[in-house]
Formats: structure tokens, sequence, C-alpha cells
């Protein structure tokens, strides 16, 4: 622009020189503006675009002229007056663009429950950023810029204009966009922070689908993606890219879990009515994340309604749920509050039963939410879920020996204060505190002579409690450049197992159940960078993790690495890095997912484990509806532990050291992914081709072999169609290669059998073995065998009944495993037999298979 | 309700087709001062159509060797039909500190062999003996003294067993000496002829059974398999070059049998302490797991048996050994 060229006028009739006298000493620049105008008749031209007119200024007293005002109000803002022709021109100084930040919070209309995940971007330039955890956003625009488009599949898009109204926070208010149709964010986001290693779930996605006895499962819904899998069929296991399910952190609220079954890992603990948004890291971890080698399963819940009470109840045949969320002060304060308890006790354990024993589980969440000014906010979550359940000796179809019972609870609360500390600093402090707890009892008649026998009445528990402080900080440098940091303190106090009994010990040692006091310190940094025009964008980060024992050290750095190349047309390729550490491991039962399996600390023996991950994605979106994503992923594993035999729960072992070992394991494969977000029809397609191995020196001879966990083939299909707006349907099919299982090459006889040594005395060796064999296994090679793959297809409808009206009606209903597919839940080579010792008979393969065909109905009203 | 569901959906499945061909198993624990005695039978391939019975191998050459492969002895075959395992005896004195190889030829089979080291003797000490009570159960508790031998690494094994004994009454009639069991119509004739004289005889039997055992050491490698309150076939140490001084406790119910409970036979109890192999070791720490709890279901990881034959399967060991009997019954 010729700005210099304008200057060019006599000092007379300059209208910079005209006298004004100004009414005020504070105003905004638009009210000088006017004012001028409007008192001396100068023609002032500028352009809103780069000029804040709302900007409050302050005059020093001094200004006399028009001159002297609109060099007081612009000062810093990198415009400049001209006159020309009896006119001011406020002019942008040549070659300068001015930025300025706005941030704030996105909110939904209605609710105002914050909006995790909104995209918020220049439509012209289509740079941006994301909504953080706590719905909170901060963006340079240019001067330039004239509206900002907020964005969210969920919700109806707000295309903002600048600049905004006023100086304060931009808190954007967004309306659902359609109730009924549930969608998935990875689609949306145009700012380009959707990657194939990630998956965002917004409430509501969880019922999207067919779900087993119609329980909303988050874990489960996870599974749909590919390289996400589960242990057993329909198991709420969550198995990310060959590796256990005690590599997963697992994040309420941002309190750590520890065990996340009811009822052996059947169901997740995490309450679908209270679930507000589910996020899970395959690879390219941030580096505010540590402690686990595999995934991070980030779980946020409601807030809580601003605006007005609302609430729903569902009953179903097995269980019932509530949720009520309001306000507690409008605007200001609210609460939310979801319970849920199975019934299958209270409607059937009368006639059914009874003769098995007694089982019921509940979940209560609950979140208040305190605004205390714009910039401050204050949380405060609590859960507890409980599963109970005893089993009785003389139930009519497993013969056991003793009665059982397993009583196993999760605590959690969370302190969060987050703080806008300017509009380019963004921070939340969170004091956790998180308490896993199991205690469970065997109640045994065990013979010692013919008349005589000894009542056993053992009692045991194991406990994990952590205390922990953590801030993080997020800092939008410019939009290119985005800075995290922040650092965490957890006071770990874990007692894996201690037991008693009612009989007197004898000469048997009394020993001490062990202790163990940990402190664990974390600190963290990450730059994200957009280079070459955005093209690039290069997310360095570094997690430092150290575990504190009396007896050990342990520190770990952990490098991070994320790079993004950007193509035309959508599209992206992603490679990562991530070195991830874990000072603790959980040593498993044989059962998979039992609340008995056992936290330990890394020790002076027990080093911590490493996983280093590496992956490459490319990813190609169409529009918002479709995205396509393909990665290539390999994970070592270093310094893996296993049990090195059979634990026995019912034992007090301190001595856990001498039964683990140490090894490695290797984990690599491909995923695709095909996802339709938006429409009539919705849905997922993945499929990952996967391999996982595990080596240890004194396992299979020192070589590799699959890991149990290890499935070939995983492939998920789940559809919905929207018949009407208050009418879908949706139909699933889930396909998992066959389990490794160890199949003996050879049997040949027992040694003490072939000695003429018979054990029938005082046979109970442990709680698993009941029977004897006269043959012992040949195993050639560990997990050489696979069993039956897993597959099933479910149905399931919704009905909406009543949607716009104040009480609302929704009915669901379906059916799991339609073709009644026997799936296999334990095989058994040999039968869980009571032979004895000298009996002949046929040794094949048992298979148990837990679900057939089940239909399932639930019924929710909402107010 | 799992258990309900579980059940209700049991599914044979066929074992699938495997071309393994059988192989000779071979049992020996070679015990110095003892003739070598190697139990000899075959596998099977696990297959459509497998069932747990198991053939003699009664062709078999089973020949000890030295440590250079020379040859010291054939072993006869010994015909007893209450064997499990068909039986081969040899006639030389095994002795300690020395290296042999044991060598099994079966017709049609891949040839075994096996090395096993019978350690040097060791010094063990009973110190005390004591009937107390061991987690409300009543055990008998035995305290051993173990000396280390210098610069040698020692692998302890202590382990119980009931030998079951016949009591056979023999008559002598006219200078004849007859098995009343086999007489007994003759017997039931003379039994009041002056003459004739009575006698009681025992019978050790080839009939074992075994007899738990437990400890309360945390030094026992048997921490690597279970607890310490759990009972095992076996106790295990590796001494090294310390010397141990433990608490070996056996179950006391099998001490006495009671006919009227027929929980234990008539017998005597045998408590050994060896001095064995490395390998033989190995095994039997294995063995001890795999007794435990085999994981042949898909939810428990398998554990595989260690062993040191080639070409077959079983195990060769090498022992030295202190046995103490303890007569409880009245013989």
């Amino acid at each position: 622009m010729p700005a210099l060229s304008l200057r060019a006028q006599s000092s007379t009739d300059d209208p910079l020189q005209q006298s004004y006298t100004p009414p005020a000493k504070q105003g905004t620049i638009l009210f000088y503006i006017q004012d001028i105008q409007r008192k001396t008749g100068i023609n002032i031209s500028y352009s809103s675009n780069f000029l804040h007119l709302n900007k409050k200024v302050q005059l020093n007293g001094t200004e006399h002229t028009t001159g002297a005002v609109f060099s007081t109000i612009l000062q810093g803002t990198g415009i400049q007056t001209a006159a020309l022709n009896g006119k001011i021109f406020l002019l942008r100084e040549n070659s300068q663009i001015q930025y300025y930040t706005i941030s704030g919070f996105v909110k939904e209309a209605g609710s105002n429950e914050l909006i995790i995940g909104a995209s918020i971007y220049d439509p012209i330039t289509r740079k941006g950023t994301v909504s953080n955890a706590y719905g909170f956003y901060s963006l340079q625009v240019p001067d330039s810029c004239t509206s900002v488009v907020f964005s969210h599949v969920g919700y109806e898009t707000v295309l903002q204009h600048l600049p905004p109204p006023d100086e304060g926070q931009l808190d954007i208010h967004m309306e659902i966009r359609n109730i009924l149709q549930t969608v998935v964010v990875n689609g949306e986001k145009e700012a380009g922070t959707s990657q194939p290693g990630y998956i965002n779930m917004p409430v509501g996605y969880v019922s999207s689908f067919p779900a087993l006895l119609g329980e909303k499962d988050v874990l489960k819904s996870l599974q749909l993606y590919p390289g996400a899998s589960s242990s057993l069929e329909s198991s709420s296991n969550l198995l990310i890219r060959g590796g256990g399910s005690d590599q997963n952190l697992y994040l309420l609220d941002g309190v750590p879990l520890y065990h996340t079954g009811h009822l052996f890992g059947l169901f997740s603990i995490f309450n679908g009515d209270a679930v507000k948004d589910v996020s899970l890291y395959k690879d390219a971890f941030p580096a505010r994340y540590g402690g686990r080698l595999s995934s991070v399963v980030d779980i946020r819940t409601k807030d809580g309604n601003m605006k007005e009470w609302h609430g729903s109840t569902t009953v179903s045949p097995v269980s019932a749920s509530i949720l009520l969320e309001g306000p507690i002060v409008k605007d200001k304060s609210s609460v939310s509050l979801s319970v849920r308890r199975s019934l299958v006790d209270a409607l059937y354990g009368r006639e059914w039963l009874k003769d098995y024993g007694k089982y019921y589980l509940y979940d209560v969440n609950f979140k208040l939410n305190q605004i205390i000014n714009n910039r401050n906010r204050i949380y405060v979550s609590f859960y507890k879920g409980q599963d109970k359940m005893f089993i009785r000796s003389e139930n009519p179809v497993i013969q056991l020996f003793d009665d059982y019972s397993f009583n196993w609870s999760n605590i959690t609360a969370a302190l969060k204060w987050t703080r806008v500390i300017n509009p380019r600093i963004f921070s939340n402090t969170t004091a956790t505190y998180s308490r896993f707890y199991n205690v469970f009892s065997q109640n045994s008649i065990i013979p010692l002579s013919f008349n005589d026998s000894l009542f056993v009445k053992g009692k045991g528990f194991s406990r994990v409690r952590d205390i922990a402080v953590r801030n993080e900080t997020e800092y939008a440098i410019s939009n290119a450049q985005h800075l995290s940091f922040g650092g965490g303190y957890t006071y770990h106090n874990f007692a894996p197992t201690a037991y008693s009994t009612n009989i007197s010990a004898g000469e048997a040692t009394k020993r001490q159940s062990p202790r163990y006091y940990m402190s664990e310190v974390t600190a963290y940094a990450e730059d994200e960078l957009s280079l070459l025009n955005d093209r690039l964008i290069i997310r360095p980060g570094l997690h430092f993790g150290a575990l504190v024992q009396s007896s050990s050290f342990y520190a770990s750095a952990q490098p991070r690495l994320m790079m993004r190349w950007q193509l035309p047309h959508s599209q992206f390729i992603q490679a990562s890095f991530s070195k991830m550490t874990q000072f603790v491991h959980q040593l498993t039962t044989p059962v998979i997912n039992l609340p008995t399996d056992l936290w330990v600390p890394s020790t002076s023996n027990i080093k911590p484990e490493h996983a280093f991950s590496y992956s490459l994605a490319y990813q190609k979106q169409w529009g918002s509806q479709w995205r396509f994503n393909t990665n290539l992923y390999y994970k070592r594993l270093k310094d893996i532990v296993t049990t090195n035999t059979v634990l026995n729960i019912f034992d007090n072992s301190d001595l856990w050291e001498k039964k683990v070992i140490a090894g490695n394991g290797y984990n690599y494969g491909s995923e695709l992914l095909v996802e339709k977000t938006q429409g009539k029809l919705t849905g997922i397609f993945s499929y990952t081709l996967s391999w996982a191995w595990r080596q240890f020196d004194r396992i299979n001879g020192g070589k590799m072999y699959p890991y149990k966990e290890d499935r070939r083939h995983n492939l998920s299909l789940a559809l919905k169609y929207r018949i009407k707006p208050n009418w879908n349907v949706s139909a699933s099919w889930k396909f998992a290669s066959g389990a490794p299982f160890t199949l003996p090459a050879q049997i040949f006889p027992d040694f003490d059998w072939g000695r003429n040594i018979q054990g029938y005395l005082d046979e109970r060796y442990s709680p698993f073995s009941n029977s004897q064999v006269n043959y012992l296994p040949y195993i050639a090679r560990l997990n050489n065998y696979r069993l039956h793959a897993v597959h099933h297809l479910d149905l399931g409808t919704t009905v909406y009944l009543g949607y716009k009206r104040r009480f609302q009606h929704v009915i669901t209903a379906g059916v799991y495993n339609i073709y009644n597919r026997s799936n296999p839940f334990i095989v058994s080579f040999d039968q869980f037999s009571f032979f004895n010792f000298n009996e002949i008979y046929p040794l094949q393969l048992y298979q148990y298979s837990i679900f057939r065909t089940l239909p399932y109905l639930s019924y929710t009203f909402k107010f | 309700m799992c258990a309900v569901v579980l059940m209700g959906c049991e599914q044979q499945l066929p074992v699938p087709p495997n071309s393994a061909k059988p192989r000779t198993v071979v049992y020996s624990e070679l015990i110095a001062g003892s003739q070598a005695e190697v139990r000899v039978g075959k596998s099977k391939p696990v297959a459509p159509g497998v069932d747990n019975q198991f053939d003699l191998v009664e062709n078999a050459t089973v020949q000890l060797m030295d440590k250079n492969g020379q040859i010291l002895e054939t072993l006869s075959y010994v015909r007893d039909p209450s064997n499990a395992m068909s039986v081969y005896k040899g006639k030389l004195i095994l002795e300690s500190a020395k290296n042999y190889k044991v060598q099994v030829l079966v017709p049609e089979m891949k040839p075994v062999t096996a090395m096993a080291s019978i350690p040097p003797p060791f010094k063990v000490e009973l110190t005390d003996t004591l009937r107390t009570l061991l987690n409300g159960r009543p055990v008998l508790r035995f305290h051993f003294d173990i000396s280390p031998l210098p610069g040698v690494r020692q692998y302890l094994v202590m382990e119980a067993l009931k030998q079951s004994v016949s009591l056979d009454t023999f008559f002598t009639y006219h200078g004849v000496r007859y098995h009343k069991a086999e007489h007994s119509d003759l017997y039931d004739q003379v039994k009041n002829d002056p003459s004739v004289t009575i006698s009681k005889d025992s019978i050790f039997l080839n009939d074992y059974l075994r007899i738990p055992c437990y400890t309360q050491d945390e030094n026992a490698d048997n921490n690597q398999i279970g607890g310490l309150n759990e009972n095992y076939n076996s106790i295990l140490f590796t001494q090294m070059g310390r010397p141990l001084s433990t608490n070996f406790y056996i179950n006391a119910t099998a001490l006495i049998s009671s006919p009227a409970e027929a929980i234990a036979p008539v017998g005597r109890v045998l408590v050994y302490v060896k001095s064995v192999s490395k390998e033989y070791y190995d095994f039997l720490l294995t063995y001890e797991k795999v007794k435990r709890n085999p994981g042949l279901n898909s939810l428990i990881q398998a554990i595989q048996l260690r062993s040191n034959t080639t070409g077959g399967l079983g195990v060769v060991g090498g022992c030295y050994e202190k046995v103490y009997y303890l007569y409880y019954d009245t013989l």
C-alpha cells in the first residue's frame, strides 16, 4: 500500500492537525473514530478486518488534535494514519500482518457441557486448533481473518465473525446437531489433528451398535477399531497391538485405574451413561502420558448440565441405571450422578442362583463442576464400583471342593483446577486418589483321615492405593508452535497379597504380607511445530519417569516423536516413535482378568518394562464423511515380566520375585480402517493383520513363541442405518482368529506312575488341580495350536419416542450372536476330569462356550 | 451363572492329526551303590483316537556305558506284571562321582542316549524328628544338616514314600515250607497238627504311596513353583558352598495305616535325602510344576518338562542318596 505517498499534505488543511477535544479519557477505538467523525465531519476510512475496533484504549489527556488522538489509540497496533483529500485513512503498516489471540471454551448450548475435540479454524487458511480435554482452545488469527469456524460432528457448525465482541474470552455455544444421530469424531477434524493411532469417541457412540445383553460398554466399542481386540469373546479386556491388558493406562477423569473389569471382565467398569468422551492412543503418545507400554485410554465423565435438570433411567432384564444432572447454581455449578446396578440377584436369585451362589455389581459416578470465574474452574469427581460374588462348592454344575467368595472394588476421586492463565496459556492441576481392593475367601474341608477333617476358612486381600498430584500446562506460542509441559508425583502403596486362615499355623512361619511404598515422579515437555506452511508437523517430546523405593531407584527418559507430512486432498503420512516405560507389573493367575491378578512394583531384582513403538501411517479423508487410513507398526518390548509357574492366590507369597522371569516381546502388524461418520448410513470397517511374540530364556528353550493374545486376523464391520429420524437399526460382525493354545505333541508315562508310585494322599496340590493323570505332556513348542476363530453377528435397533417432548422414551432391542455360533471360551486337552490314576480313557479336546444366541431389551426414560 | 452357561455349552473337538512317531521313554535314577535300573516305555502322539494306555517295551536293548561310550553292561529285562513300565536291571554297582551314559535301543524306534553324573558323597545329619502340626495338618518334622562340598554346587532333593508291605504266612509240614495263600486247603487240613510250624514274613511290594512334603525354608527352590504353605512331591534346594540346616516336613497321616480308613497302605516309610545331577534336578523342578498344574487348557500357560535324553523322552539322573526307613505300622 502506498502509505507514505499519502502523507504529502499541507499542514493547514491536514485533517490530522484538526483541533479535537475527546469527550472521555477511556473508550474503544470505534468510539473515538465515531466521535471524531461526528464532531469534525472528517471522513475516516478503515477496515475492520485488521482493526480491533472494540479494543479499549486510554488517552493521556494531552491529545488536542485528531492526529494526536489517533497516535495514542493506535499505539502498538501497527496501524498508521494518513490524510488525503480531507480524509483520514487508517492503514496497516507495510508487510505487517497483525495476529491476535482468541481463546475460550467450547460448550454445548443448553447444558454448557464442555466439548472436547471441537475444531476451531480459519476457513480461508484452514489453520486451526482443537479444544482440549477441558473444552479450552487458543487460536491466533490474523487481523485479516473475518471469521472462525467451530466445528464438531456432533454439533451444528458455528461461524463466528471476527473480531470478537469484546476483549474477554470467546466462549462458543454449539447446538447439538441431531440428538438421535450418534456420530464419530475422528473423521471430522479438519484442522488436521486426527491420526490413525488415535481414536476419540464422543458421548453416545457406545450405544450405536448392538451390545451383549444391551450393556453399553466403552471398551468393547473401542474394540471395533483396528489394533484393538479382546482376549475372549465379548470380554471387555482391551488388548492393543499385541500388548496385554495390564499394558494399558486407564484414566478415569485423569485418575489411573488398575482393574477395569466387572464380572471377570465381561463388562468394563465404565458406565456408558456417565461417560462423555473416550480417547484411545495406540501410538504417537503425547509426552504427558507415561507408565504403561501399549496404550492410553483416557475417559472423561459428564460435567453436568449447567442450565437445567435432566435425567434418565434405563431398565433391562439384567441391570438398571439412573443418571441425574443439573445445575446447583445456574451457569455456575453443576453436578452429575449416575448409578448402575445388576439385577440378576434381585430378579432371579431365589429360583435360579440360589444353587450356585450370589452375584451383583454396582457403579456410582459423581461429578461436581464449579465455575469460579471465566478463567478458573474446579471439578470434583468420584467413582466407586463394586463386584460381589459367592460361589457354592455344592452347586449342581461344577463340582468344587470349596466355597469361594470374591469382593472387589475400585474407588477413585479427583480434584481438578483448570485455569486460563492468559489467552495462550492453559493449565490444569489435579490431585487424585485411586484404590483397588480385592477381598477373597475360601472355605474348605480338607480330610485328614477317615473321621477327621480340617475346616479351613481362608481370607486374603490385595490392594493398590495411589495418591497423586499433577500439573499440565499448554502454551500456544503461536499457531505454528504449541508447547506443553508439566509434571507430577504419585505415592504408591501396594499390598499385592495377604492371606490368613482360621487354622493354627503350628510350625508354619508367620510371614508378613508384602507391602511396597513407592514414589513415582514424572515430568514432561513437548513442542508441536508446524513447518513449511503447515505441510510438515513435528512433535518432539520427552517424558521422564522415576520410581523411588528404599531398596531401588529407576529412572527412565522416554523420547517421543511424531512427524506428519500433509499431502494435497486431505491426505497425510505420519511416522512416530515412542519409548514407554512401565514401573509396575501385573502377575496374572490363570483365568484372564481376574481381580486376583496381582500388581507388584519393580524391585531391585525386577526391572521396569520398556516398549519401543514405531509406526507409519497414511490417511485420506473425503470431505467430513469418509475416512480411510492404514498403519504399519512395530513394537519391541524389553524386560517384560511373566510368571514362570501358576500362581496360587491362596498363599501369602512375599516371594513372588522367585516366580517371575523377564524377557522380550515383538509385536508388529498392519491396520486398515474405513469409516463413514455422517449420513443415514454410518459405520466402521476395520481389519488388523498382526503378530505378537514373546521370548524368555527359560521358556520354550529360549525361542520365540506366539503370545497368548496373538491373533493373526481381526476384523470388525459395524453399520448403523437411520430409517427414520427416531428409528435406527444396526448390525455388527466381529471376527478374530483363533487364540494360541499349547497342545502336547505326545503324551508319555508319568514319572511317578512309571515307578509304581501312587499319589492320592492329599492330592490337592493347588486350587486348580483336582485330578491325577498317568501321563505327562511332551510339548514341542508353546502355543503351537490355534483354537477356533471367534465370530458373531449381532443385530440391534433403537426407537426414540417423544424425542421432541419433555419426556422421552428410548427402546433398545437386539440379538447377540444371531447365528448361534459356539465360540471357544476355554479349551481343555483332556477334561477338567476326576478320573483316577489308573483309568484308561480317550483323550480329546473339550471346548466350553459361554454365549449362544442371546436377545436383549432395554427401556430408557429421559427427561 | 457363568458356570451354568459354560457347562451348558461343552463340545468335544477332534484332536488334530499328527504325523509324529512314538518316542522311546527312558526313566532312570542311577544311584551310587546300587545297580542300574532303567524303565522303558513308549510315548503316544496326540492324534485322533489317542488314549492314556501305554504299552510295555520288552524288546529293548539297554546298555550302561562309561562317559566315553564304552559299554559297561547290558541290562536285563525284569518281567514283573506289577510294573507300569518295562524295567531293565544291571548287576554293576554304580559309583559316586562318576559319569555314566545310558543307551536304549528299541526296534524301529530312534535310539535314545542320556548322560548322567552321579554326585560325590555328601554329608547329611538327621539331628531331630518331631511330630507336630503345620497349618493344622499333622506332620513329621525332620531337621537335616547338610554340609556343603567345597567348590561344588549341590542339587538336593528331599522326598518321602510309603512302600506297601504284604504280610505272608508260611507253614512247614513234614519238612516242606508252604505259602499259606497258595496252599490254603492243605493249611486248613493240617493247621492243628502239632508238627506244623507257622511263620510270618513281610514282603515289601513294588508299590508306593507318595507322601506330601512341606518346607518353610525361603531358600528352597519350591518357592519358584508355589507358596510355602503348599504341599510338594519333593523339596528342592540348590546348595552353593554354605551349610544347609533345614526342617523337612512330611504329612503324618500316612505314617500309620488304619484298616478302617484305607488312606495309606500298611508298609514302611522311606525318607530320602538325595544329591542329584543338575539335569535331573531341572527335570524334577519342572515335574513339580507340571504335577501341580499341567496347564493343558487355554487359560493357563503350559509348562515344558526339562529332559536330558537325546532321541527320546524322559530323564536319566545321577543320584547319591541317604534313605531313612521308618516303621510305624506293625508288620
